[in-house]
């Protein structure tokens, strides 16, 4: 849980920081965003490493674009592709625990507090907004749904199958 | 002063509850199997068409439901409240149908024969125009059709739950599942109609 927890805060705290990241390795040479991307750098060291690792990718394709990629750079982009989340996923993974939430929000389960929390990150978190916005139209719609009309000759075939019962049963 | 004529206003009857209509059908009394039958018709055709998708086979499963409890209702034991056991026969029947029918892989007459699906029996509200009356259909076409492609577990809990409207507790009741289960299958349910349902909402 621990472990989770610290995830999800360098996940989040590294959104912004990996959009920079990307726009440093593209050839950006604002030299503000190098300084952020760098300073983010020294303090995470999952940073660190996808930018080492990019760096050395863009070096190795634009000094030797007829070699083979060297196994360590492909090791290294592998491993920081894959334990490095897409954007869907860092926001699905620090929705995991407030998901919960949007469909006792639905049944009208919840508390004030926990109300308070899910609008709290709906306000920081697009997807989930969408998300509880999307079933709570899909909830109204379906509960002001008008009920079925029974049709006269369904009901008077019913009523002819339970007459029919009751009076073989009272012979 | 003048005086205030006292009017003289007679209560309304309670309706009889139906465990007591349930003990009197127990006893013999088929009156109150009758009342029973129109107290909760309209409500269990709902329930068979909403699962079964075309009036011919909500039919039979509506008329099997309330033939069943009937001949069942001695073994009623009050344990539970007579319409979630009510409605657990008309779900049993209908999904049981159901399975039947996608084996036998017929097509009832009573389907909807055009692209729009417009559903049988649908009474036009004269506050809508047109346009607007189009649109509520091809949506209450979109919501049956939606539903009737639910997974079967996800069905009846979104059925009973948001289209009939029994609360989470009921809704376990009648499918014998706890209210964790019913609340993890609905919102699964609402996730896969939110996606067929997208261009609606």
């Amino acid at each position: 849980m621990k472990k989770q927890k610290k995830r999800t805060g360098e996940c989040h705290d590294c959104n912004e920081a990996k959009e920079l990241i990307a726009r440093y390795v593209g050839g950006d040479e604002d030299e503000e965003l190098a300084r952020r991307v760098l300073l983010h750098a020294q303090t995470c060291a999952e940073c660190a490493t996808l930018l080492r690792s990019l760096e050395r990718l863009v070096h190795y394709c634009s000094e030797e674009p007829n070699q083979e990629m060297p196994a360590t750079v492909r090791r290294d982009l592998w491993v920081t592709t894959r334990r490095e989340p897409q954007d869907e996923d860092i926001e699905c993974r620090e929705c995991t625990e407030v998901g919960g939430l949007i469909s006792e929000r639905l049944c009208g389960e919840l508390d004030h507090e926990s109300t308070k929390r899910l609008i709290l990150h709906a306000q920081s978190c697009p997807n989930c907004a969408r998300l509880l916005r999307a079933l709570m139209r899909l909830v109204h719609t379906l509960q002001m749904e008008p009920p079925i009309e029974m049709p006269p000759v369904v009901r008077s075939e019913l009523w002819v199958k339970i007459r029919c019962e009751i009076h073989t049963k009272r012979k | 002063m003048p005086e205030h004529k006292q009017i003289a206003v007679a209560p309304l009857p309670l309706p009889v509850p139906d465990d007591v209509l349930v003990r009197r059908v127990q006893a013999g009394n088929t009156e109150a199997f009758e009342e029973l039958v129109r107290r909760y018709e309209r409500k269990v055709y709902n329930i068979t068409y909403r699962l079964m998708g075309n009036e011919q086979d909500a039919s039979e499963a509506l008329q099997d439901a309330f033939l069943r409890a009937y001949r069942f209702i001695n073994k009623f034991q009050f344990k539970s409240s007579f319409f979630t056991w009510l409605y657990r026969i008309a779900t049993n029947v209908s999904l049981s149908k159901l399975r039947k029918r996608d084996r036998l892989h017929t097509v009832s007459l009573d389907q909807p024969v055009n692209e729009a699906g417009d559903l049988p029996f649908e009474i036009p509200d004269v506050k809508y125009g047109p346009e607007k009356l189009m649109k509520q259909r091809e949506l209450r076409a979109a919501i049956q059709k939606s539903v009737e492609e639910l997974p079967e577990d996800y069905r009846s809990v979104v059925v009973l739950r948001d289209l009939e409207g029994l609360s989470n507790e009921e809704v376990g009741k009648v499918l014998k599942l706890s209210v964790a289960a019913v609340k993890s299958r609905l919102h699964r349910g609402r996730l896969v109609l939110r996606e067929k349902l997208v261009s609606y909402l």
